[in-house]
């Protein structure tokens, strides 16, 4: 005799997994909002300059977006190693004599709290915390005929480097040896360009007082230049890419992405792989839209923790979380495996 | 289908095995809380707050 559960019609493994998308972009937009509540700023054309504004969000989340709470971990980065660059030193009185002020600052603040965040989840943040990951899936899911979405193309692998080539120059040693200028911030990044500038531009230009202290608009489109035009260009680029090429931004350009990747080996967050279950069928390869085999490297750098191929694995092989789970003893598996 | 798992390449990180699993990524967590709290007295958030405060010209495309 059958009972009420089993007589339960089954989910079928598409339903499943586009209730797992469903949550994760619950909990995306969730965050995102969250993250950039300050309503006033979208009303006035203004920013928030609250104690809040100290810490940093763990996602790419510009510090100058009108409803922005927090500071953007890459901004934060380049901002104190640029320091060095502003201070003019000062006079000890003590020993009488003129004391040059370092050079080069160590950001300990920032990179303390992307250890403790990278060592907890990795790329899990890339997946369910970041806004701007949040806007090119929304944007992938603009329907265009299945022949023009992307997956793969030649060069696609060697161009995975580059965000990590992003992170040295633009985020590291540019700002630290060259000039004080946050380089990926002013010549690169689209998130500044889309929740910032757009914003902050648009609703200066249309409520005026611009720069009078009054609280409302801060910039306006008159101040628009040829800056303006190569970061709006680099950003309709990435976000026309995003239509075709899942998260392009996340696997070619982030340096947060790329610091965070460095943690998916090691981080409290792993997934894993229990072999005695897998039949190697592929279906988590082929629902990865990051072009990742997780048979192979279930902590691969491009990882986003999305949980695509957890939801597509028929056999209930692949395991994720922060601990061991015996329930399908996936975990135990992985460790005698490795 | 031997053949097929055989090929497979049955690696992750060796750090899966046992205590290291936790005990890494917790050494890296301490010490990430060592540099932020460091950071935190040593006023480097000062910094990070009065970039933050201010409208970064930069960022938005017109500075």
């Amino acid at each position: 005799m059958e009972t009420k559960a089993n007589s339960k019609p089954k989910k079928t493994i598409m339903q499943v997994r586009k209730a797992v998308e469903r949550k994760r972009l619950l909990i995306q937009a969730a965050f995102s909002i969250l993250t950039n509540s300050y309503i006033v700023g979208f009303l006035k054309g203004t920013i928030y300059t609250g104690s809040l504004k100290q810490i940093c969000v763990p996602g790419m989340n510009c510090y100058s977006c009108p409803g922005a709470l927090g500071a953007c971990p890459i901004g934060a980065l380049q901002a104190v190693f640029n320091q060095g660059k502003y201070e003019k030193g000062w006079f000890d009185a003590k020993s009488s004599t003129f004391v040059a002020p370092p050079m080069y600052y160590f950001a300990f603040y920032v990179v303390g709290f992307l250890m403790l965040v990278g060592a907890l989840c990795g790329r899990l943040v890339c997946g369910f915390l970041c806004p701007f990951g949040l806007i090119q899936d929304l944007i992938y899911k603009i329907p265009v005929p299945k022949k023009m979405k992307i997956r793969t193309f030649p060069g696609d692998k060697p161009l995975r480097y580059l965000k990590y080539f992003f992170l040295v120059v633009f985020v590291i040693i540019l700002p630290l040896f060259y000039e004080a200028n946050p380089f990926f911030c002013k010549y690169i990044c689209p998130s500044g360009m889309l929740i910032g500038g757009i914003p902050l531009m648009t609703f200066g230009s249309l409520f005026g007082n611009i720069g009078q202290g009054t609280g409302t608009g801060i910039t306006s489109w008159a101040e628009a230049g040829n800056l303006t035009i190569l970061k709006l260009a680099i950003m309709t680029f990435l976000l026309v890419l995003s239509i075709f090429i899942y998260r392009p931004f996340c696997k070619y350009v982030c340096p947060l992405g790329a610091i965070y990747s460095f943690f998916n080996r090691i981080s409290l967050y792993r997934y894993s792989v229990d072999e005695a279950k897998c039949t190697h069928c592929g279906a988590c390869k082929h629902a990865c839209r990051m072009g990742v085999d997780i048979t192979k490297t279930p902590n691969s750098l491009e990882c986003i923790r999305c949980g695509d191929c957890k939801a597509a694995c028929p056999q209930h092989a692949i395991c994720a979380g922060f601990g061991k789970k015996k329930a399908n003893g996936a975990n135990a598996n992985a460790d005698k495996v490795a | 289908m031997a053949n097929i798992k055989e090929t497979v390449v049955k690696k992750d990180c060796p750090l899966d095995r046992g205590a290291l699993r936790y005990i890494v990524p917790a050494v890296i967590m301490a010490i990430g809380a060592g540099f932020l709290i460091y950071g935190i007295f040593d006023g480097e958030i000062n910094a990070v707050f009065s970039k933050a405060i201010a409208l970064c010209r930069e960022c938005v495309g017109i500075g």
